[in-house]
């Protein structure tokens, strides 16, 4: 194993995490649901389809940021447009959504077009912290987008700066159990197969760092939710999917069916021992929220 | 829910250790040697030596220690392990 290098730059790190989402859109579709969202499902019923889970999760992610007609929201590493394209349609919000990737941006733009919300859709291609934002926002969300960015004081930092008061964060991510599974397991081979390998770029913490890094931004943290029962479940759908799709995963993106089923395998394998998912909901509000998260 | 679980016995366990084993391994149960080295058994890596692990503490209603889920080397060792656990709850 090569020494793990030193925190990359944030030019590195996009260049390096863009060669993961830069796979055609039709290599996801294999596997993830029908609006190719990238992230944990929410299963409110026990019998619940991968695609019900993910409208349930987005639905429970608008509730946290208080989605409402008109209201203004900075989605932060949009993935293919999921929750962008989704609070535009059935919020009414006004989206500004930020990838660094260039197939990404296009492919969310044409789908703004072809259903009927290209005016509630802003796409800016670029890494967020070096991106120019103009106004402020009544809510922020960074789903998944946060282990990707290596400066993530400077990151929260540009955030907070760019919320109104009251607006909020939606903010979710893999993370390290602990402090102490951080360092025993952040350079293993099954880590860096998924960090490195998969994502190009990925820095995997404990949510207390997560934590600190809010709180280091001014933020008031409302709440923690503990989304890994219901990421471990999603997985088993995209992995059912995957099995299903092979062929046709191996004619687009050739050599890549075996590193893909490995990595959700290791992936799903560590919940609980090694890693855990957390959704944090903070506001700018010195006194936090009225209503409990 | 099988007798095993209801009136826990060793080789109950035993059988459970094997089932999870092979599963997770994908390797038929009857293969797997008592004192044959886990990491040695065909499709074996730390992966799904951990799914077998997890495997194991829902089928027994148990939790390991972090420090010993990757001790033992062998199927007898891992039966041990959950047996111990085991007892202890019962």
């Amino acid at each position: 194993m090569p020494e793990r290098q030193s925190s990359p730059t944030v030019e590195e790190a996009v260049q390096r995490t863009n060669q993961h989402y830069e796979l055609p859109p039709a290599y996801f579709a294999q596997f993830l649901d029908d609006r190719l969202k990238y992230s944990s499902g929410l299963y409110t019923r026990p019998d619940m389809s991968l695609n019900d889970a993910q409208t349930a999760k987005l639905h429970f992610i608008a509730e946290h940021v208080k989605a409402a007609p008109g209201a203004r929201l900075l989605d932060i590493g949009c993935g293919w447009g999921s929750l962008t394209l989704f609070m535009a349609r059935e919020y009414g919000c006004r989206v500004t959504a930020v990838t660094p990737s260039k197939e990404q941006a296009p492919y969310v733009r044409e789908l703004a077009a072809a259903t009927g919300v290209a005016d509630l859709v802003d796409l800016v291609i670029g890494p967020f912290s070096a991106v120019p934002l103009a106004g402020k926002f009544d809510m922020v969300t960074m789903v998944g987008s946060i282990n990707h960015m290596p400066n993530q004081d400077e990151v929260l930092a540009k955030v907070y700066a760019l919320m109104r008061p009251d607006a909020r964060l939606y903010l979710s991510e893999s993370c390290f159990r602990s402090a102490a599974a951080h360092k025993a397991f952040a350079d293993r081979p099954g880590t860096r197969q998924v960090t490195d390998d998969i994502f190009g770029f990925a820095e995997m913490h404990p949510l207390s760092t997560l934590v600190g890094v809010v709180e280091k931004a001014g933020l008031s943290l409302a709440g923690t939710i503990d989304l890994t029962w219901h990421f471990r479940r999603t997985i088993v759908d995209w992995m059912r999917r995957a099995e299903g799709n092979r062929e046709r995963i191996e004619e687009i993106a050739p050599g890549k069916y075996e590193a893909l089923m490995r990595y959700l395998e290791t992936t799903n394998a560590a919940w609980g021992y090694t890693t855990k998912q957390y959704g944090l909901v903070a506001v700018r509000n010195r006194l936090g929220l009225e209503e409990l998260c | 829910m099988s007798d095993e679980t209801a009136a826990p016995t060793k080789d109950g366990v035993r059988a459970l250790v094997r089932e999870a084993l092979a599963a997770a391994l994908r390797v038929d149960a009857a293969s797997i040697g008592p004192d044959e080295p886990l990491q040695e058994l065909p499709g074996a890596d730390s992966v799904r030596l951990l799914k077998a692990i997890a495997e194991l503490e829902r089928r027994l209603g148990v939790e390991f220690e972090d420090e010993e889920i990757f001790r033992p080397q062998t199927l007898e060792g891992l039966v041990n392990l959950a047996w111990n656990r085991v007892d202890e709850n019962a």
